[in-house]
């Protein structure tokens, strides 16, 4: 008889507090720098309210951090108090078993012993404590205070730097992108700690729903501040009424949008809040560019629409590389893509796309015969994209392929070919299923001398959970197979995805792993089958496994050939899909037949 | 003098090494690989895009041809299709090696029919009417087999490659692949097809009937959406 408490899903939600309390007291000095700019040149009422703002945020995000400590600590409580219960039960076990024995022998020896044995019993091996250790209640609380921005009833005027403040709103943006990951990471961890440690009582669970909060109000203040400086440049330079900031600064959007775009939704939420907006095609055409760009990022809107704003978005991109490059953040986003890059990364994935677009017209039917471009946008200073050969929103069959190091949005064109290679394969397979292959960019993928870090995963773990669970809740209902694919790096990554989905995928298939850590082996997983295949060419998968395991070495994992065989050739180094030479998702790879089968069928 | 001697031994050696390497290399270098279409690189790097774009059409009518005599070995009634088969697939790794080619400078050609022979799977049944169809033709065969799946390949000798699977699931798809092309920009080439085809696959069609292939001078009617 043990407890209900598994100790990796505690480990998981204590390493995860501990590092996003980190990362909100670290963020203090930046966030404090840029508001100390904006306040330059800014005067009047309107700069004591975004000076109130900034306190009230300062201070929420410290009380935030100090919330995810305190839980830190009550968990390290009841992981202690877990480990001494788990000791107590054992001990009497044993001990049952031991009185047992001694019972054999008292009825062996007759009454004239059974004195003498009590006494050595009691003496000796006394029977451990009866009395169950109870588990402290733990206390996950915090809420976030909302924030006064407006101050027409002052009468005066104000003054400020247009430029200063859209300054503020795009770097304050940028950092709270940053910290959507780390909630969806919180909530993720929360939800699993949950359902797995049921042992241990909860008083009180607001710090999720708190969090977002928090977030809810960062990014109404971004968007009040662009509002106000809007008005400003309209206004030509000069003061305003405070009257006029007023009417200037409430938002223009409608009620139903502005809780689509709440960036703390869930990608439920986000299915939901689109549902009830009643939004057709034509509405997110006629969308302007900035609410598009926030449009294209959302879990849980439809493939098809999302489709539409992030090609708007991709397009005005193409156009206009400086005024995307602006509206992103990235200009004030350190290791962020240099303008140039930006200029190159488009281009590329604009060419990308368009292959997409004409593989796609070839997919037989029932696949839909089209592509789809589902995220444009930017994930801890990297563009990041997704790519769809078939129909995401209709498919049967989903195929999701994650990247490993290095990786790009300019590498789509290899990505696509690879997918549209993987689908007809599929197809041969199983003809009856509609398919769709999803070549996802979407997250920074690590630079090689980072991939001995997990940090990129963790971030990208979470993007690609929030991507995952959003297929689901856009959908409405599962579809009958989804798998996902994880090369080098993006294994690790897919790995840390799917400890946090909350819906299950049916398999999960590495290549060329650089591993999975302790808390991401499969019995922690929210899938039903791991598969893993690594060739006996590929040299550098191991060189990436430091502080790792390979997933072929772990129990409850299939592993698959990708060498040569009967039906098929070896890889020739580690590649995905190389130019020249045999990766595992080239045509004729024994890797990419057998992937293909696991894809249409569910095993090898 | 014992040192003076070896030095001097590998002055020779390196010597002899070299020249022969150079002349290797120099002898190598008369013979560029050539394509499925037995040209070179740079005979390719002559034409232009409207001359690959015919070239390409000649193939694909070629690809038809093959397809459809060996459809007829087994099943003249209606195939159901792979996708379309019009635009050029991924060089760099085709089915055949051509040295010097990458996903950028060199395709290859693929189409796919498949049909469920009636009854019972039998795949040494199934494949039997087609191994007789390739030895008649005097083509080289090989035999595979990948997780349940029957597989019997023939190289013509001349640029193509025909696979005919009896898959464990009672499914036949029958594959003609080109070996590798060179092109001067595989991009541009796909685009320039992809811009005037009618994009009207048949889901099943006869052995022989497929969907006119475009002509140069047809109207772009799929430019690139963004």
């Amino acid at each position: 008889m043990g407890i209900e408490f598994d100790d990796a899903a505690a480990s998981r939600l204590i390493d995860c507090g501990v590092e996003v309390a980190m990362t909100l007291r670290a963020s203090g000095a930046p966030r404090q720098s840029i508001a100390d700019a904006a306040l330059l040149d800014f005067d009047g009422a309107y700069s004591r309210l975004f000076e109130a703002a900034r306190v009230t945020e300062s201070q929420d995000r410290i009380r935030l951090a100090k919330a995810l400590e305190s839980l830190v600590e009550q968990l390290r409580t009841v992981q202690r108090q877990a480990d001494a219960e788990r000791k107590r039960l054992a001990d009497v076990t044993a001990w049952r078993q031991r009185e047992a024995d001694r019972d054999l022998v008292r009825a062996s020896g007759g009454l004239p012993m059974q004195p003498v044995l009590d006494w050595s019993s009691s003496v000796f091996d006394p029977e451990p404590s009866g009395t169950p250790q109870r588990p402290s209640p733990v206390s996950a609380v915090f809420s976030a205070r909302s924030r006064q921005r407006t101050g027409g009833r002052s009468g005066g005027r104000s003054g400020a730097d247009p430029a200063r403040l859209r300054k503020f709103a795009a770097v304050a943006r940028v950092q709270d992108s940053s910290t959507e990951q780390d909630l969806v990471r919180v909530r993720n961890a929360w939800t699993v700690f949950r359902s797995r440690c049921s042992w241990v009582p909860v008083d009180g669970a607001s710090l999720p729903g708190g969090f977002a909060d928090y977030l809810a109000e960062n990014a109404d203040d971004a968007s009040w501040i662009d509002r106000i400086a809007g008005a400003f440049s309209a206004a030509g330079g000069g003061s305003l009424a405070n009257a006029a900031l007023d009417v200037a600064g409430t938002s223009k959007l409608p009620l139903g949008l502005q809780r689509l775009l709440d960036p703390s939704l869930t990608p439920a939420e986000v299915a939901a809040a689109w549902a009830a907006l009643g939004f057709t095609d034509a509405d997110i055409r006629a969308l302007p560019l900035t609410t598009q760009l926030q449009f294209a990022g959302l879990d849980g809107v439809p493939a098809a629409q999302r489709d539409i704003a992030s090609r708007a978005v991709l397009s005005a991109a193409v156009r206009d590389p400086e005024r995307l490059y602006r509206l992103m953040g990235l200009p004030y986003t350190y290791g962020a893509v240099s303008l140039d890059e930006f200029r190159e990364q488009v281009v590329a994935l604009r060419d990308g796309l368009n292959r997409a677009d004409e593989l796609a017209t070839r997919v037989q039917a029932p696949s839909v015969a089209g592509a789809q471009l589902v995220g444009f946008g930017v994930s801890d200073g990297s563009l990041v994209a997704a790519v769809v050969i078939g129909d995401l929103d209709t498919a049967s069959n989903v195929t999701v392929n994650v990247p490993g190091a290095t990786s790009a949005v300019d590498s789509m064109d290899e990505k696509v070919r690879a997918a549209n290679g993987l689908l007809a394969t599929a197809w041969k397979q199983r003809r009856s299923e509609s398919f769709a292959v999803v070549s996802w960019i979407g997250y920074r993928a690590p630079g090689a001398v980072e991939v001995p870090s997990q940090a990129r995963a963790t971030a990208g773990g979470a993007n690609l959970a929030s991507f995952l669970d959003g297929i689901h809740d856009s959908r409405g209902s599962a579809p009958r197979s989804l798998t996902v694919l994880g090369h080098s790096y993006g294994s690790t990554t897919a790995a840390e995805a799917l400890a946090q989905t909350r819906y299950r995928v049916d398999s999960l298939v590495t290549y060329g792993s650089v591993g999975f850590t302790d808390t991401t082996t499969p019995d922690h997983l929210n899938v039903d089958h791991v598969y893993a295949t690594e060739g006996s060419a590929d040299h550098t998968a191991i060189l990436g496994r430091i502080g790792r395991t390979d997933p072929r070495d772990l129990p409850d994992v299939d592993t698959f050939s990708a060498d040569d065989s009967a039906g098929g050739s070896a890889v020739t180094g580690h590649d995905m899909f190389p130019d020249s030479g045999v990766g595992y998702l080239s045509r004729d790879a024994t890797a990419q037949q057998t992937i293909a089968k696991i894809i249409a069928t569910g095993k090898p | 003098m014992m040192n003076t001697m070896q030095s001097t031994l590998r002055t020779i050696t390196t010597a002899v090494l070299t020249l022969g390497l150079l002349s290797g290399c120099a002898a190598g270098g008369t013979q560029m690989p050539t394509d499925a279409a037995g040209l070179t690189q740079d005979e390719v790097a002559e034409m232009s895009l409207h001359q690959e774009f015919d070239a390409y059409r000649d193939h694909y009518e070629h690809m038809q041809q093959l397809l459809r005599n060996a459809q007829l070995q087994v099943h003249d009634g209606e195939w159901e299709w792979g996708g379309g088969d019009d635009l050029p697939g991924i060089g760099g790794d085709g089915v055949a090696p051509l040295p010097g080619s990458d996903t950028k400078n060199s395709y290859d050609m693929s189409t796919t029919r498949l049909w469920s022979p009636p009854g019972p799977t039998d795949q040494q049944r199934d494949l039997q009417p087609m191994i007789d169809y390739f030895t008649e033709q005097g083509w080289d065969i090989e035999r595979r087999t990948i997780t349940g799946d029957e597989e019997v390949w023939a190289t013509t000798g001349n640029g193509w490659q025909i696979q005919y699977t009896a898959q464990e699931n009672g499914d036949n798809p029958l594959t003609v692949y080109s070996e590798p092309f060179w092109t001067n920009d595989a991009n541009a080439l796909s685009t320039a097809i992809y811009g005037r085809s009618t994009v009207k696959f048949p889901d099943r069609s006869l052995p022989g009937v497929y969907p006119d292939f475009p002509q140069w001078d047809d109207p772009i009617i799929n430019p690139p959406k963004i």
